[in-house]
């Protein structure tokens, strides 16, 4: 308004103190002009329409969102848009609309697909618009719509339990019992022993008492049976920033959660207790079986965020020390492999060692896959070398005496993984 | 930071819109220069530096080389859209003489100076000075029209809006904004002819007249400027801080 107002008094009063008619007139112009701009007001009366306020979908899958808005009043530019949380990436469509409103109404929609690159609950603010005055005269006017849309992102999940393939029941790394006298009995014969207080009558074994002469002595013998012992996965997930690798939009820590979610779910299946132990994050869900049990890990793995490295995998086994001494579980890292990190590893592994016995089962899934895929021969070249120096790494690990497991999500899926590698071969 | 501010230097996103102005305010340029040649102050100017040419033994029209020289730099000048309000000043400067011709009260002549107002004036009609004055003021106020239109667009295409939307929506804006100043200065001249006609003396107006219409109209003009600012300028419904979003862990 400063330059239409300043062109008017200027003139106007240059033209009084001069007593000039013509220069009165051309100060009337600017000031014709700022009233007939201001007869118009600014965009108004604006009403924002948009969809359903929660919305569900699975990572790396493509959802429409859009906002419709409808303006009645007003004359110049309406600028409608939307804001994205970080990890929801546009992908087609535009998330801010420009639009010109005449003299009649204004009804436009803003569709656009977004794909979500990480799981969990994400918030698409409400719809904001802009109106700008034609002649920008008038201040810009806010407004916002009424409500925001969540976005529930699934983690994509590989359920092992339709996997038909024989091999997987058969041969799949599996706890080993652990040695429990206190569950109930199970119908595997154990050994013939003599009775002692408290024994079932039902197990006495008359034939034996009789055969070796107990009835003479005051001796009698009973079956005794193998007692039900637990079988327990432990799965320490790497929460790390070792994780989040490469700028590929799928990292290396979405392919864990996934990887982690589909064998917990595999175990649990198994009439296993599994437990879960997030390292770096430092949550934990400690060692059960059944449907609750999934659940739980499958919220956790749902609100899990990548942390700074705070928590070593030693650590954080000496932590659940407690849960874990006497069980005798099959133990589980799944972690992305680096130089830097072997040293950490290895002590973890032997912290596992040191609580539940040296028979204890150790498999190291190490997730390979997840940056961009190399485009020139230079960068494959820079692969290569990458994963030449992961080879000692590798061979340390296997002397200790754990299991090693290489996926690579860009170039095998998590099934197939399964059923060939986990259920034979190590690589 | 308002769009309008113009803090970042503003992309040419409209090359035609932009090639549409420049070529309106060199437009101006020439007229306010033709409009100037026809001044008495031109040909005082031209006569004292033929004479000084003349007496250096260069036997041309200084004034004519002038207006060359002029015409030139205003050419160079419009091709930076910065300097296009540079250019609508200098018209504006070459416009003054024909305007204070029209002036009443002379303040060199009450001053003492040789030279008096009168000296100035155009031999042109007095309603095609009005106009070249007229055309002047409406420039001024599209370019700053168009240099807020541009600075807004600019922002927008950085903050990610489609090239086309923005276009679309800045040539309909300017268009709004062509269109009022249009009518105001349809208004303004049809003011004047019926000013012209009630009292046969048009820009020459006696003093009384002048100020009667001047007080008049100013007044006219004020009372509905000061209601439309009432009416038309509205407080914006949020503050502008809005609350970002961003991802919620359930």
């Amino acid at each position: 308004m400063t330059t239409e107002f300043s062109s008017f008094a200027v003139l106007m009063v240059t033209g009084i103190f001069l007593a000039n008619m013509l220069l009165v007139m051309l100060s009337l112009i600017p000031l014709t002009f700022v009233v007939m701009a201001l007869a118009h007001s600014a965009p108004g009366d604006i009403h924002l329409s948009r969809g359903k306020a929660r919305k569900v979908t699975g990572i790396n899958e493509s959802i429409h969102l859009g906002t419709g808005m409808e303006v009645n009043d007003g004359m110049g530019i309406v600028v409608l848009s939307d804001t994205l949380p970080r990890r929801l990436v546009l992908e087609g469509g535009s998330v801010l609309r420009v639009f010109w409103k005449g003299r009649g109404e204004l009804k436009e929609d803003m569709d656009y697909s977004i794909k979500c690159t990480r799981g969990g609950s994400h918030i698409v603010g409400r719809s904001r618009v802009e109106s700008f005055h034609f002649s920008g005269l008038v201040q810009t006017i806010y407004t916002s719509g009424d409500r925001d849309t969540e976005v529930l992102v699934k983690h994509s999940t590989t359920d092992l339990r339709d996997v038909r393939d024989p091999r997987l029941s058969r041969r799949v790394t599996m706890p080993v019992n652990s040695i429990s006298r206190i569950n109930a009995p199970s119908t595997d014969f154990k050994e013939i022993r003599e009775y002692t207080v408290g024994d079932d009558f039902r197990n006495i074994n008359w034939k034996a008492t009789v055969r070796t002469g107990g009835l003479e002595k005051d001796t009698l013998l009973v079956n005794d049976f193998e007692r039900e012992g637990t079988r327990r996965v432990w799965l320490f997930m790497d929460c790390g920033r070792v994780m989040a690798s490469g700028p590929s939009v799928r990292d290396a820590y979405e392919y864990a959660l996934q990887a982690t979610l589909g064998l917990a779910r595999f175990y649990l299946s198994r009439e296993c207790e599994v437990g879960l132990y997030m390292y770096h994050h430092g949550r934990y869900i400690l060692p059960d079986s059944g449907h609750r049990q999934e659940s739980l890990i499958t919220n956790l793995l749902l609100a899990s965020e990548m942390e700074p490295d705070r928590e070593t995998l030693e650590r954080s086994v000496r932590g659940m020390g407690g849960h874990i001494a006497g069980t005798n579980p099959l133990f589980i890292v799944i972690t992305r492999l680096n130089a830097e990190g072997a040293r950490e590893l290895k002590d973890g592994i032997r912290q596992m060692r040191l609580i539940s016995g040296k028979r204890s089962k150790i498999v190291i899934m190490h997730v390979g896959g997840g940056d961009e895929p190399a485009a020139s021969s230079t960068e494959r070249m820079a692969e290569r070398i990458t994963e030449l120096r992961l080879l000692p790494v590798i061979s340390e690990l296997r002397r200790s005496g754990s299991r090693l497991i290489t996926w690579d999500p860009a170039e095998q899926d998590f099934k197939e993984l399964v059923t060939s590698i986990l259920a034979g071969r190590s690589s | 930071m308002s769009p309008y501010s113009g803090k970042q230097d503003p992309m040419e996103f409209d090359p035609p819109v932009r090639i549409l102005v420049t070529v309106m305010v060199l437009a101006l340029a020439i007229i306010s220069l033709l409009v100037f040649t026809t001044t008495g102050l031109y040909g005082a100017l031209d006569d004292a530096l033929t004479r000084g040419a003349l007496r250096l033994g260069l036997g041309f029209s200084v004034g004519a080389v002038l207006v060359l020289v002029m015409l030139m730099v205003v050419s160079v000048s419009a091709l930076s859209v910065r300097r296009l309000k540079a250019v609508l000043y200098l018209s504006t400067a070459l416009f003054i003489p024909s305007a204070l011709y029209f002036s009443h009260i002379d303040p060199f002549m009450i001053m003492g100076f040789p030279n008096d107002l009168s000296h100035l004036g155009s031999s042109l009609p007095d309603m095609i000075v009005f106009l070249n004055g007229a055309a002047i003021v409406c420039g001024l106020i599209f370019l700053r029209s168009y240099h807020q239109i541009r600075t807004l667009g600019t922002s927008l295409i950085r903050r990610g809006a489609s090239l086309d939307d923005v276009i679309i929506a800045t040539r309909s804006n300017l268009g709004a904004n062509l269109m009022t100043i249009i009518i105001s200065l349809v208004i303004v001249t049809i003011i004047q002819v019926v000013i012209e006609l009630l009292s046969d003396t048009g820009f020459t107006a006696d003093i009384p007249l002048l100020a009667a219409i001047t007080l008049a109209l100013a007044s006219l003009l004020a009372i509905s400027f000061l209601l439309q600012i009432g009416s038309g300028r509205s407080a914006p419904e949020t503050d502008g801080g809005w609350e970002e979003s961003g991802d919620r862990i359930p």
